[in-house]
């Protein structure tokens, strides 16, 4: 009995002397002995085999989150976002509901439709009653009630079978607890000191039981990533842009971008940039000569009104062209600029948008540019972020370059994604700011490499504030 | 940018031959639009929104026939001559219009589908949903010519607006019918409506909003079409005429021209551009033939030097030899371009944000602290309960959730905590941000929870912060909305106050389920304000 006692492993030690004549559940052990758990289930393997504890293990159903389902325990489900939409509204056009409530609209139409609480007409969806709460609301958070089988068809939770395993001590266990052994379980300053360690023996770990996971410092993986494509920028010979407040004019924003005022491109237009309520709604464009030369050219190119209301319209920048418009005040030349900025767009938050993001953009400025030089640019980035030289080019329309275009590239995966647009600056646009060379622009989006990379499939994650999704992103070492 | 659908065989007759998938796909690239559907109906995005001609099969059709060279050079139209007259008595909501008649159109079903179709988009994109432009289409044929285009009380006129069954006025059709009250704000604030009326005093057109069901329904079976473009910016109204009526003419349709207080519409003339060769080659890096490509692109070559071009009467889209340059490198396709690497020498570097980030992030991370990125919208309510405020908010937020910018990281960082408390403690977290005050800071903050967690263990990991980067912060006692009173610290370098450090309230704790002491701190990056 005494070699049982001198072969057990400090698991299995701390194990045996926290068991009682009354069963106890493997959690329970784990918190109070400190050890992991897969450990302690190692340790009652061994002490069970040795005839020193007993197990026993009883297994059960019970309701549990599908990964889709985890989510909305914080977020309102899809029916009622919809339906506090059409609270607020009364009506909306499919279109716009399509737009605020992406891929949730369809579930959220099926719900309320079901419930008669919407109809459609012409397009528009149309509330006919209101429910202040949906029984199955309150069971995706308790996992508790009425309606969690109507979450289930939906996906949102299942039932899971858990298995419970509970250990006592034996008695044959108890005589050998109760064993002394001259063996050194701890090694300590004290024993290091005094030599006590001499002559003795160690008791024995079990060293292939796994240990607690410990989280240390680590990084943002995905501002590791932006910090990472900033190197590649920078191994190119990019300078990178001098930051600016994202609240800015409209002027800055678009005008100066040579984009006429309520231009048709509805993602640059009013209707898609955040305006700015407090502290003031409006702000004087300090750069006069620019504004005036800008205000001149589109009157004589665009042929329309001006309004300097518009113009002085304090917004949230929509899109990082606005940071070259900016670094054109006082340009090298020759020069490379590039920025990694944050953009803001009103829209409704899914798992494919976001109500701010990051674009990667930049300028060339050099008398011997052409546009092929574009292309060849284009290409590099799609050598560096995308792994392929393989490419295609198309056509492309953005109000302030010409020629444009947009560049495609074989992902292994993917296969053809859009990379980013880019173009020369029209000469119209760059005549306010005094620049007569050739000037390349150029935008790429970002989440989409990152999310691909790394498994990411809801936009949202990108900003998650759960540090236990964070730690599962392996380190960003490389693009 | 639009959208737009069409039967394949429509779009193939009017090319003039069948392409497949992938030939369409290449031929659209060039065209600045994309193949999203195919099958008896195909779907095609166009990007470009200043490029109405290309938002119909007939369009589309056309610049594809003339890509592939089925057709050469600019296509010219005959305007016969007519005794259609407009008289424009400029209505105050609206003062310009201009006009067409097309005869003889075969429009069939596909026809009416494409006619419909490239009116409503004109009108929402290239005519900023009809406050620009409007576009009314009318049954020639039972029109009493001269057209007045007037304006008029919103009682003293009655029609029965297209697809209702009943007679209104101008008023009653703005209440009554769905495009009315849709189109109501565009003439918010006039006292008289513009309206078309035709010899015989009857509605024609009640622009921007509806046509007269009896003047202005359009069947399949409608051979003689009256076309109106009302608006206020002439330019591009005369684009969006011609781009209808050779949209038309692409289906048999013979063009009319109508007399507008005596100017003459449509004119249909190619326009000159001189454009020099040099600056094409030269800003395209183009070595290829020059003539072929333009043909192909929908240019007239005059003579090739000087460079002198003609285009169609439907782009209103080329002001500048820029414009013809992507013109002549899309015809010859960027594909067959080949790319050159950019051998501008230049020193990259970062800016300065850029590496005092990078090094307060390094030196966090080695004080085992796990980095977090929130977003800098806010919800100003998160703020109101922590005795916050933000500066700046937004006019048109979509959810309050996101409806201000943040004016300190700290209250994100306690959601943060307040979201995992089902994880182990300590609990170490910080955030490199952007905060408006209104002014923009980039600030860094910290806070850990945990049993050990104090005013003390905080400072500590600032002064690391300080001591490596050379910042001897002075640490004042103050207060902080968010720290308990005595053990709330300002913090200074030299006479400047650039953050607080602290332990957080309880009160706090107990409101995001937080059942750890929490510590932490906030301080501008200095150098960093702007």
């Amino acid at each position: 009995m005494e070699e049982v006692a001198r072969k057990l492993s400090s698991v299995e030690v701390k194990v045996l002397e926290i068991l009682g004549e009354e069963f106890r559940r493997v959690e329970e052990i784990a918190r109070d002995t400190g050890l992991d758990e897969a450990a302690v289930r190692r340790a009652l393997e061994y002490l069970s085999s040795k005839g020193l504890a007993e197990v026993n293990k009883e297994s059960y159903t019970h309701w549990d989150w599908t990964d889709q389902g985890r989510f909305y325990v914080g977020n309102p489900l899809p029916e009622r976002r919809l339906l506090e939409l059409l609270k607020e509204k009364g009506e909306v056009p499919l279109e716009e509901a399509k737009g605020l409530l992406g891929d949730e609209l369809a579930p959220a139409l099926g719900v309320l439709k079901k419930e008669k609480l919407v109809k459609i007409e012409k397009g528009r969806i149309v509330l006919l009653g209101y429910v202040e709460k949906f029984p199955w609301e309150e069971a995706i958070r308790t996992l508790e009630g009425e309606g969690l089988d109507f979450l289930q068809r939906r996906g949102l939770v299942r039932r899971k079978r858990t298995t419970v395993t509970r250990a006592r001590i034996t008695p044959l266990g108890k005589k050998v607890r109760g064993i002394k052994v001259d063996l050194i379980e701890r090694l300590t300053p004290e024993i290091l000191r005094t030599g006590a360690w001499k002559g003795k023996e160690f008791r024995h770990y079990d060293v292939e039981s796994p240990v607690p996971p410990k989280h240390f410092g680590s990084k943002h993986p995905y501002v590791e990533f932006l910090r990472k494509v900033k190197e590649v920028l920078l191994s190119m010979g990019f300078k990178e842009m001098e930051p600016a407040p994202v609240v800015m004019t409209h002027f800055w924003n678009l005008e100066a971008l040579f984009v006429p005022q309520n231009h048709p491109a509805a993602d640059l237009g009013a209707a898609d940039t955040y305006l700015v309520e407090e502290p003031q709604k409006y702000m004087e464009v300090e750069e006069r000569e620019i504004y005036e030369g800008v205000k001149e050219v589109h009157g004589r190119v665009w042929n329309y009104r001006w309004d300097d209301e518009v113009a002085r319209r304090l917004v949230l920048r929509s899109h990082c062209t606005a940071l070259s418009a900016l670094t054109l005040r006082r340009p090298e030349i020759p020069g490379k600029y590039f920025t990694i900025c944050r953009v803001y767009r009103p829209e409704q938050v899914d798992a494919k948008h976001l109500p701010e993001f990051n674009q990667l953009d930049g300028i060339v400025l050099d008398p011997s540019l052409n546009f092929r030089h574009l292309l060849g640019l284009l290409k590099e980035f799609a050598e560096a972020f995308v792994g392929t030289g393989n490419v295609k080019f198309k056509a492309g329309y953005f109000p302030f370059t010409e020629p444009s275009v947009e560049m495609f590239a074989k992902h292994p995966s993917l296969g053809w994604i859009e990379i980013g647009g880019a173009g020369m600056f029209r000469e119209e646009l760059l005549e306010p700011f005094g620049i007569d060379v050739p000037v390349i622009a150029w935008g790429l989006g970002l989440e989409r490499f990152f999310m691909t990379r790394y498994g990411i499939h809801d936009i949202r994650e990108l900003f998650t504030e759960d540090l236990g999704r964070l730690r599962e992103i392996p380190k960003v070492w490389r693009l | 940018m639009p959208t737009i659908r069409m039967r394949r065989d429509d779009l193939f007759r009017i090319v003039g031959r069948e392409l497949s998938r992938e030939e369409l796909e290449d031929v659209l690239f060039m065209l600045k639009s994309e193949l999203e559907e195919w099958g008896e109906e195909i779907e095609v995005s166009v990007d470009d929104s200043e490029r109405p001609d290309l938002w119909s099969a007939e369009g589309l059709g056309r610049a594809i026939r003339l890509h592939l060279g089925i057709q050469r050079g600019a296509p010219t139209y005959e305007v016969h001559p007519s005794s259609y007259e407009v008289i424009n008595e400029k209505p105050s909501a609206r003062p310009l219009i201009v006009a067409a008649v097309v005869k003889g159109v075969k429009l069939g079903e596909e026809g009416l589908e494409q006619l419909i179709q490239l009116q409503e988009k004109v009108m929402l994109t290239y005519g900023r949903n009809r406050k620009r432009i409007a576009i009314g289409t009318s049954r020639a044929d039972l029109i009493a010519f001269p057209i007045r285009y007037t304006e008029v009380d919103p009682e003293s006129h009655s029609f029965i607006p297209l697809h209702e069954g009943e007679e209104m006025t101008l008023e009653e059709v703005l209440r009554k019918t769905e495009k009315g009250r849709a189109y109501a704000h565009l003439l918010e604030g006039y006292r008289k409506y513009p309206v078309l009326l035709d010899a015989k005093d009857r509605v024609v057109t009640f622009p921007p909003v509806i046509n007269s069901n009896d003047l202005g329904r359009i069947d399949e079976n409608t051979r003689d079409i009256f076309i109106d473009v009302t608006g206020n910016h002439l330019p591009s109204m005369v684009t969006a005429l011609n781009v209808m009526v050779t949209a038309l003419a692409e289906r048999g349709g013979e063009i009319y021209e109508v007399r507008v207080n005596g100017e003459k519409y449509p004119d249909l003339s190619p326009r000159e551009i001189v454009v020099d060769e040099k600056y094409l080659r030269k800003l395209g890096g183009y070595e290829g033939d020059i003539v072929d490509p333009l043909e192909r692109a929908g240019y007239t070559v005059l003579s090739e030097r000087p460079l002198r071009l003609l285009y169609p009467a439907y782009r209103g889209d080329i002001r500048h030899p820029r414009d013809v340059l992507e013109d002549l490198l899309s015809a010859a396709n960027y594909n067959s371009l080949e790319p050159l690497t950019p051998e501008v020498y230049t020193r990259g570097a970062l800016n300065e944000e850029t590496l005092l980030s990078d090094a307060v992030r390094d030196l966090l991370v080695g004080a085992s602290a796990e980095e977090v990125q929130t977003f800098t919208l806010t919800d100003p309510e998160l703020f109101r309960v922590l005795g916050m405020d933000v500066k700046v908010t937004l006019s048109n937020p979509v959810s309050r959730t996101y409806s201000a910018l943040r004016s300190s990281l700290l209250p994100h960082l306690l959601r943060v905590l307040s979201k995992n408390v089902m994880l182990h403690y300590p609990q170490r977290i910080f955030e490199i941000g952007e905060v408006y005050t209104p002014e923009r800071e980039l600030r860094v903050a910290y806070v850990e929870a945990g049993k050990e967690a104090s005013y003390t263990t905080a400072r500590q990991v600032l002064e690391f912060l300080g001591r490596k980067m050379g910042w001897n912060f002075i640490f004042k006692e103050g207060e902080h909305p968010l720290f308990i009173e005595g053990r709330t610290a300002k913090v200074y370098l030299g006479e400047e106050e650039i953050g607080v450090v602290g332990e957080v309230k309880p009160e706090h704790l107990e409101r995001f389920n937080l059942i750890m002491p929490v510590a932490g701190f906030e301080v501008r990056l200095p150098s960093s304000r702007r």
